[in-house]
């Protein structure tokens, strides 16, 4: 059964009380909550995935609670708790989804050491992957989700995850998170797709996310072999520009651009060799979505294959 | 800086040393820092001598202008060996040795 079939009144009562288990594919959670605003909101960002049996193995298990105290009525706010621990300070009430979905970012950046975890989207056209690595104002979420509406498979937003014995990317189905004039500009691209509600004023800004589809939650299991690094540079008004970067410099700038890179030692090193050594890699600057979809999609369709 | 028959190179940790060749650079893994280098083919020419068995180094720098097919013993690349030799050594990838 998936979520948008248990309708809100089942939802509640699984986030209740066992949990709704979430498959993201390299990942698993176990999400709780008693807050109704973001059990719907779950509801519609993760729309597509499988209502799992709450047992097993999760590698979090996540509560959204409200804080006790004095804030409780005029200020509301709202715990992250991660098996037990409290690992932030309280978040106001209104921001619920987004403290969940950085919260299980931050768990699954802590956790899933057997991985090595670039910091990058991750889509596919075929069996061609495309990584996208996120550096300041490169508009990597923009992208990845904006490729994610136009034919090519989401893998992972906020994670590369790279498998090491043979550098395979597994997936990390997540809803994307959209900020400030990119959540119009999805709209605007792809009126059918599913953004959850907006959160005003959160640190990050405005937020919304982008519900995953569901040909790509059904593939949460199947690894990609990537073809492609292309490291986006959103400049406003830029025309859209396109140049191959040495593999060499490629390496760095993505094992710098890491979780978990220095932690991993030789075997990082090792992981992203491989992954390099079976890419193109560019340099993509753009202001222009559709052109940058395009170019990217160019690139993807003519990628060196296995 | 001419070579010194008195000085010996070896590599901190030979095996767990790893390079990976790219076009006209090359990435290499520092098993001592768990640093990740960039660096040009001169550097991991000296490397990938030096992993194969430590050497004095005159026979580095002979070993380093036979690898580029140079023939003239008084080649600049003589000289940016020895100097190479003292940063790899900063960056703790060689180790000097020297014969009392």
């Amino acid at each position: 059964m998936k979520v948008a079939e248990v309708g809100e009144g089942g939802l509640r009562e699984y986030l209740a009380q066992p949990g709704l288990a979430l498959d993201f594919g390299a990942a698993r959670a176990r999400i709780r909550t008693d807050l109704p605003a973001l059990a719907a909101a779950v509801g519609s960002v993760y729309s597509n995935f499988d209502v799992e049996p709450a047992e097993g193995f999760f590698d979090v298990t996540a509560s959204v609670r409200r804080a006790r105290g004095p804030r409780r009525v005029l200020r509301p706010q709202i715990q992250f708790v991660a098996d037990g621990a409290l690992p932030f300070e309280p978040f106001p009430a209104a921001t619920h989804l987004p403290f969940l979905e950085w919260g299980l970012n931050w768990s699954i950046a802590e956790r899933c050491n057997q991985h090595l975890l670039l910091h990058a989207g991750v889509v596919a056209l075929g069996d061609a992957a495309v990584v996208l690595p996120a550096l300041p104002g490169s508009g990597k979420s923009t992208l990845t989700a904006a490729l994610a509406v136009s034919g090519f498979r989401l893998l992972s937003d906020e994670f590369g995850v790279v498998r090491l014995a043979d550098s395979l990317l597994l997936p990390m189905v997540r809803p994307v998170a959209l900020k400030n004039a990119s959540i119009g500009v999805l709209r605007a691209l792809a009126p059918a797709a599913t953004i959850g509600p907006v959160f005003a004023g959160t640190r990050k800004g405005d937020v919304a996310h982008l519900a995953p589809d569901a040909a790509s939650f059904a593939s949460r299991h199947a690894p990609a072999r990537a073809r492609l690094v292309v490291f986006p540079r959103y400049a406003t008004g830029s025309a859209t520009r396109l140049e191959p970067l040495a593999r060499s410099r490629a390496f760095a700038k993505l094992s710098a651009n890491s979780f978990n890179y220095e932690v991993l030692g030789a075997d990082a090193f090792d992981a992203v060799a491989r992954l390099i050594e079976a890419c193109d890699c560019y340099r993509l600057e753009y202001s222009r979505l559709p052109e940058a979809i395009a170019e990217v999609e160019r690139l993807a369709r003519r990628a060196p294959s296995a | 800086m001419p070579a010194d028959p008195a000085v010996h190179w070896r590599l901190a940790r030979p095996d767990a040393t790893r390079i990976v060749v790219f076009d006209d650079e090359a990435m290499v893994f520092n098993p001592v820092s768990w640093e990740t280098h960039l660096v040009n083919l001169t550097a991991a020419e000296v490397i990938a001598i030096l992993r194969e068995s430590p050497m004095s180094e005159p026979d580095l720098v002979a070993a380093l202008l036979a690898a580029a097919e140079v023939a003239d013993p008084s080649h600049p690349l003589a000289g940016q060996a020895v100097a190479l030799l003292a940063e790899l050594e900063h960056l703790g990838l060689a180790v000097r040795g020297v014969v009392a």
